[in-house]
This record gives C-alpha cells, sequence and structure tokens, in this order.
C-alpha cells in the first residue's frame, strides 16, 4: 500500500507521522512517501511565530475540537526529553480588546484563563478589556526538523519534487494521497473557497518579553492589530492580514504599520535591534477542507484525502486534523479489505 | 548651613536606590556613594531580581507591605516605559507550588502583585508532587542592567561614585555630614552587628530562552526566575555560612530540583554559578543613630539588613532612609542655628 503525502508544512509532516504511527504495525506493506517543492526552514509554518492561540470567534465546533486535541497532545509533551528539541513550550500572555468581548471557544483548553485586571490593562493604554492565560508556543522551525527526524527513522522516504497532479502519482502505483498542500492546492485541484490571507513580520531581539501580547480590533479583523510574540531566540512583530494578496514580497508599507503600530503598543521596543523580515501566505478557507475525495482520470484512479486551508492556525489545530486525515485512511483501508 | 554632605556606604541596590531616593528628596544635597564593591559585584547581582517578599518576623506586617507596593509601583512605571529594557525591569508571570497546601493561602502581597489567583487543576498537572499552587505576574529586576541604569541616573544628577573601602563609619566624620549605611552584608564588621548573619545562596545562572515562565517552591529553595539573558536556577539557604566557593555537589542538587520541577532545564546549555550572602536580619534595621566619639557626634542612618527581600522592597525602604535623612539635615540646621546664638 503505497502512500503519498503532499507537502512537508506543519500539516504534511504531522499528517504523514500521525498515519505511519497508527497503521505501520497493522500494515506492514505501508510504505510512506513524501513529496514536496519547499522544506524547512523555508514553508509557510516556518515563518509563523507558533503561538498555539485559534482565532477569537469560533468557526466551527469541529475546528474548536480538532484545536483542543492539539493542546492536549502537545502539553502531553511538555515535560517531556522532546520538549525542547520539538520547541515546545508554555508561554503566557495577553489578548487586548478595545471592548468587552464574549470568552473564546477555548478558554477553558488554555491553562489559566482569565479576565484582565484594572491595573494590568493600565499596561494598555487604548485597551479597555482583555484576556490572560498561558498557552503553548511550538516553533516551525525546530518542530519542523523534528518531525522530519522521526519520519526518517521511521524509514518514510523524502523526495524534493513538485507533484503536478494527482494522476501522476496514481499512475505510478500510489494507493493513497494526503493532501496538504497548504496554500498551492489550488494548483493541483482548483479551489475558489482557498484564498491567501497575506501576512508580514519584523524579527526582532527582544529577550526581556516574556509575554505575548495580541491586540484585536474587531472591525478590522484577525491579527490586523498589532501582536507581540517572543519566541526562544527572536521576538515576533506583526499585525498584517490581507485577504486576496499572493505577494510575498516585503512590503514597506507594512513594516512601517506593523514598526509604528507595535513600538506604540510597547514603547521599550523603540529600541530594539530588527534581525529579520518575512512575509507569507496564511491558506485561508472558510472551514479546513478535510474530506476524502475519488480521483478518476481515465483508467487511473486513487483516494486523496485533503487536509489543506487552516489559515492562520495551522499549528494551533495540526494535530487534530492528523488524526483526522489517519481516521480517513483507515476507513479508506477498511473499503479496500472488503 | 552648606549644602549637607551626604555619603552612602554600599553601591549594591540598596545603596543606590537609597542615594537616588536622597537626590530626589533633598535637591540640595551632596551625595557620595562610597563601596568597594559595585556591579556586577554586588550581592544583588547574584540574585534574580524577583519582587517576591520575604517575611520579616521583626517587622509589622503592614510596613512590610507598604514598602513592597512602593517598590512594585515604581518599578511598574519604569517597565511600562521606553526605558524598561535598558532598566532590565520587566513582567515575569509564573507559578508558586507547594507540596502539601499551605495554611495562609493569600498571602499579604496578593494584591499587591498582578493576578494572583489559585492554580487550576489543569495547571497542577504540570506539577506532580505538587498539591496546590497560587499564579501571578510580578516584576523582575535584572542585574547587572538595573544597578548600572541606577548608576547612570545618580552620575546624572552629579553623585559622585568611588571604589573606596570603608572599615570604620568615623573615617567619614571630616568629610561628611551624614552617613548613610547601606553596607548589606558588610554591616556584620562595619558597625559590629551581630545580629547580622549571612544566609548563603548559591545559583546557576544558565542559557535556557524557551523558559518564560517562573517557577518557584513555596518553600523557597527550589525556584526558576527567566532573565532577559539568562534563566536563575535556586537555590540554597545555609544559616551563617560566609563562603563564597560555589560547592559542586550543589550545583547538581539544584539542578535537579529544578529540571524535577522543569524537565526541559535538561537542554539547559553555559552553567554559571554564583554565590552570595543574603545579609538577614530579624527585621531590617532601618533607623537614625548619632554616633559620639571623644565630644564629635556623627549622623548616621543605617538601611540594611534585608536578607532575601532586597529587590523586593528597596524602592520603600529607601524612601524611608531618606526621609530619616530628611530628618537628620533638620537637626544638623537646627544644631548649627543654635551653636550661632
Amino acid at each position: 500500500m503505497r502512500v503519498a503525502v503532499l507537502g512537508a508544512g506543519v500539516i504534511g509532516l504531522s499528517s504523514a507521522l500521525c498515519i505511519h504511527e497508527q497503521f505501520h504495525g497493522l500494515l506492514p506493506s505501508l510504505e510512506l512517501e513524501l513529496y514536496a517543492d519547499t522544506f524547512t526552514p523555508h514553508t509557510t509554518s516556518d515563518g509563523a511565530a507558533g503561538l498555539w492561540q485559534p482565532y477569537v470567534r469560533e468557526r466551527s465546533l469541529q475546528e474548536t475540537l480538532w484545536n483542543k486535541e492539539t493542546f492536549d497532545y502537545l502539553l502531553g509533551y511538555l515535560n517531556s526529553a522532546a520538549a525542547k528539541e520539538m520547541g515546545l513550550s508554555l508561554i503566557s500572555g495577553y489578548n487586548l480588546f478595545t471592548e468587552p468581548v464574549p470568552d473564546p471557544s477555548w478558554k477553558y483548553i488554555v491553562l489559566g484563563f482569565r479576565n484582565l485586571t484594572p491595573k494590568e490593562l493600565e499596561l494598555f493604554p487604548g485597551y479597555s478589556y482583555g484576556w490572560f492565560n498561558t498557552a503553548l508556543l511550538l516553533e516551525g522551525r525546530n518542530y519542523l526538523p523534528w518531525l522530519t527526524n522521526r519520519l526518517t527513522q521511521r524509514g518514510v522516504k523524502f523526495f524534493h519534487k513538485k507533484v503536478e497532479s494527482f494522476e501522476e502519482l496514481f499512475s505510478q502505483g500510489v494507493d493513497v494521497v494526503i493532501n496538504c498542500t497548504g496554500m498551492r492546492s489550488g494548483e493541483l485541484q482548483p479551489d475558489p473557497e482557498l484564498q491567501p490571507g497575506r501576512g508580514q513580520i519584523i524579527k526582532v531581539l527582544a529577550p526581556w518579553m516574556k509575554h505575548f501580547i495580541i491586540t484585536h480590533n474587531m472591525k478590522s479583523g484577525i491579527y490586523n492589530s498589532p501582536y507581540i510574540i517572543p519566541g526562544s531566540e527572536f521576538t515576533v512583530l506583526g499585525g498584517i492580514y490581507q485577504h486576496g494578496n499572493w505577494s510575498q514580497e516585503n512590503s514597506a508599507q507594512d513594516r512601517r504599520t506593523i514598526w509604528d503600530s507595535c513600538c506604540r503598543l510597547l514603547p521599550a521596543l523603540q529600541v530594539v535591534k530588527v534581525v529579520g523580515e518575512w512575509s507569507g501566505l496564511r491558506p485561508a478557507r472558510p472551514q479546513v477542507r478535510l474530506e476524502r475525495e475519488s480521483v478518476r482520470h481515465g483508467n487511473v484512479q486513487g483516494e486523496v484525502i485533503h487536509n489543506y486551508g487552516h489559515g492562520g492556525f495551522g499549528i494551533t489545530i495540526h494535530w487534530g486534523c492528523a488524526m483526522a486525515a489517519a481516521r480517513l485512511f483507515g476507513s479508506i483501508l477498511q473499503e479496500k479489505r472488503k | 548651613m552648606a549644602a549637607p554632605k551626604v555619603a552612602v556606604v554600599g553601591a549594591g541596590v540598596i545603596g543606590l536606590s537609597t542615594a537616588l531616593c536622597i537626590v530626589e528628596t533633598c535637591p540640595s544635597c551632596s551625595v557620595t556613594v562610597l563601596s568597594d564593591q559595585f556591579s556586577p559585584n554586588t550581592t544583588g547581582d547574584v540574585a534574580a531580581g524577583m519582587l517576591i517578599p520575604h517575611m520579616y518576623p521583626g517587622t509589622p506586617i503592614h510596613m512590610q507591605k507598604q514598602w513592597f507596593k512602593e517598590t512594585f509601583t515604581y518599578l511598574f512605571a519604569i517597565s511600562n516605559s521606553a526605558e524598561a529594557s535598558e532598566a532590565g525591569i520587566h513582567l515575569v508571570s509564573g507559578w508558586q507550588v507547594f507540596k502539601s497546601t499551605p495554611k495562609e493561602k493569600l498571602p499579604f502581597w496578593a494584591d499587591v502583585v498582578l493576578g494572583f489567583r489559585p492554580m487550576s487543576e489543569a495547571e497542577l498537572q504540570k506539577f506532580p508532587q505538587h498539591q496546590f499552587g497560587q499564579a501571578f505576574t510580578t516584576l523582575k529586576c535584572d542585574c547587572p542592567p538595573y544597578l548600572l541604569w541606577l548608576e547612570k541616573r545618580l552620575k546624572a544628577t552629579g553623585v559622585q561614585m568611588h571604589t573606596r573601602k570603608v572599615a570604620d563609619l568615623w573615617e567619614l566624620h571630616s568629610e561628611f555630614d551624614i552617613v548613610v549605611n547601606c553596607a548589606g552584608i558588610g554591616a556584620h564588621q562595619l558597625v559590629g552587628d551581630e545580629k547580622l548573619f549571612p544566609v548563603r545562596g548559591q545559583v546557576l545562572k544558565v542559557h535556557a530562552p524557551w523558559v518564560k515562565n517562573f517557577i518557584r517552591d513555596g518553600d523557597g529553595l527550589t525556584y526558576i526566575y527567566p532573565g532577559i539573558h539568562r534563566v536563575t536556577l535556586g537555590g540554597t539557604r545555609e544559616k551563617e555560612n560566609w563562603s563564597l566557593s560555589p560547592d559542586h555537589g550543589t550545583t547538581k542538587d539544584i539542578l535537579d530540583r529544578c529540571c524535577t520541577l522543569e524537565p526541559s532545564l535538561q537542554k539547559a546549555q553555559d552553567i554559571k554559578v554564583k554565590v552570595g550572602l543574603r545579609p538577614s536580619r530579624h527585621c531590617v534595621r532601618l533607623q537614625r543613630e548619632i554616633l559620639s566619639q571623644g565630644g564629635v557626634k556623627l549622623l548616621v542612618v543605617h538601611n540594611y539588613g534585608h536578607g532575601a527581600g532586597g529587590f523586593s522592597v528597596h524602592r520603600g525602604t529607601a524612601k524611608e532612609a531618606a526621609r530619616l535623612v530628611g530628618e537628620c539635615i533638620a537637626a544638623l540646621r537646627g544644631s548649627s542655628s543654635r551653636a550661632k546664638l
């Protein structure tokens, strides 16, 4: 049974690992291959700060459950010897609003969720309401290599190759394709619901920062308000979300927007050293596409499991989706046995 | 009377903050800081600088709380300003965990720190050996940055700072009108205070930048305090131990205890071992004294003996010391006008 995973971002690597972990023992003939033209540290997942946090407004119960599954799974690794290598750590911080908002779907998933006290709000002039909680940081630049190592140890083969079509693989004898191609899924199969949510970030050195600070402007939408997320080696400043913008060039105007708004939020940032800049495309979709599809082209056919469209919460939701993809794979296996 | 000449003995966190308070409350004073040690070689440089108060058995609680509140408020304003990173002051959140539920679940400082509350069951899962805990956000004064920032502020106001070992306060009587004794553990020898004793603390300063929350065992012996560049792992509390040499067995023990609380510390790099002697006392000695020798008087203000709580109350005690200096100046002016009659 040949299975090809397409895409080597957090979704592709974790789906591959999840499927291999669950089925390798049951199916000795399982051959898992991973195809991608982009690997760490150049994937979308590598650019993200890596904070586990879903959107403020719940999109669906299904996605909330996948988010929870991911958080609990990662929490289990927190005290393990692998945590540091995985890029996994606890981080506390602030979500800030200009008006009261309902509690998020994830208030009981994260640790120690509470509202901000008046004294704490003094730190953030212009914001009158907010939350404090402890969440997880999972840095892609560590997590992706860790996943890659786990897969390599398991004998999964990697191919640096751009796959042009599902049929290409089926005609070579692949039985199941797991499509984790993120932003570029449209190249394999047009999907008008998949749109880029362009983001840009500035990487700075601000080692005294121990909390994340995420502001929200309910009118301008998610990620269009400044955020500051300290990582293990640098701090990410962001606050750009441009729906429909495919450019991956760093924009000087966006840089100014990020810089000005973050320095207004935290004056101490004015003196920090900038160590990098990056822009990337969040693979935005009204809901994650996680479903099976039988693909037939002439006399070539095969099963595709789609797992893409995770927007700005890929890291947050990845393991729940990987498990769901594995379940879909299980149902394919079951059908093949009949 | 000409501008009063004030000598502050000691350039640790107490000496520098006291000198600054004196300058703030008495701009006409001429203040000089004298110390045999400056940052990075003071006791405070070894400490993590966390604002978590230590209990002084001999000081009324309301006084300790006031000192803490004044210190917290002062540093909170700095942490919120553009100077935060230069001053080394930053907020840090975390947990204090207890192996058995303490009698006192609400310490006197609970409403001074931010967001103080008991830990949830889910949070306690991370600490299988601990039954109870408290979560809060407090401030940390990273040293050397904080001490260097205080030195910079002092120099900007014209305060002189000299490296000088003062063996006896009387050495200073001809040059200065008032002496402020912030000699910390040095007061044992300087003024012969037998009630002052060292509590030796060994700590490790390690590179572990992924650790962003503090963890403190309620017994106060084991703690993990993330600073700007390094995480301070502690510690020990050895009464009457004057040794400043690191102990290898202790290093291993601290690492074991901290790794039990935070397993990822097994990957900590570049471990630096430091030792400091907490200048411990039943209560902080914060009082005026008039020394007399052969008809000559020397006005002294003592501000030492902060033990494990120096950072937590430093600004509060510095302000009180400055107030006492003010009383000394008034007394000097009173006696000099009497002398004229």
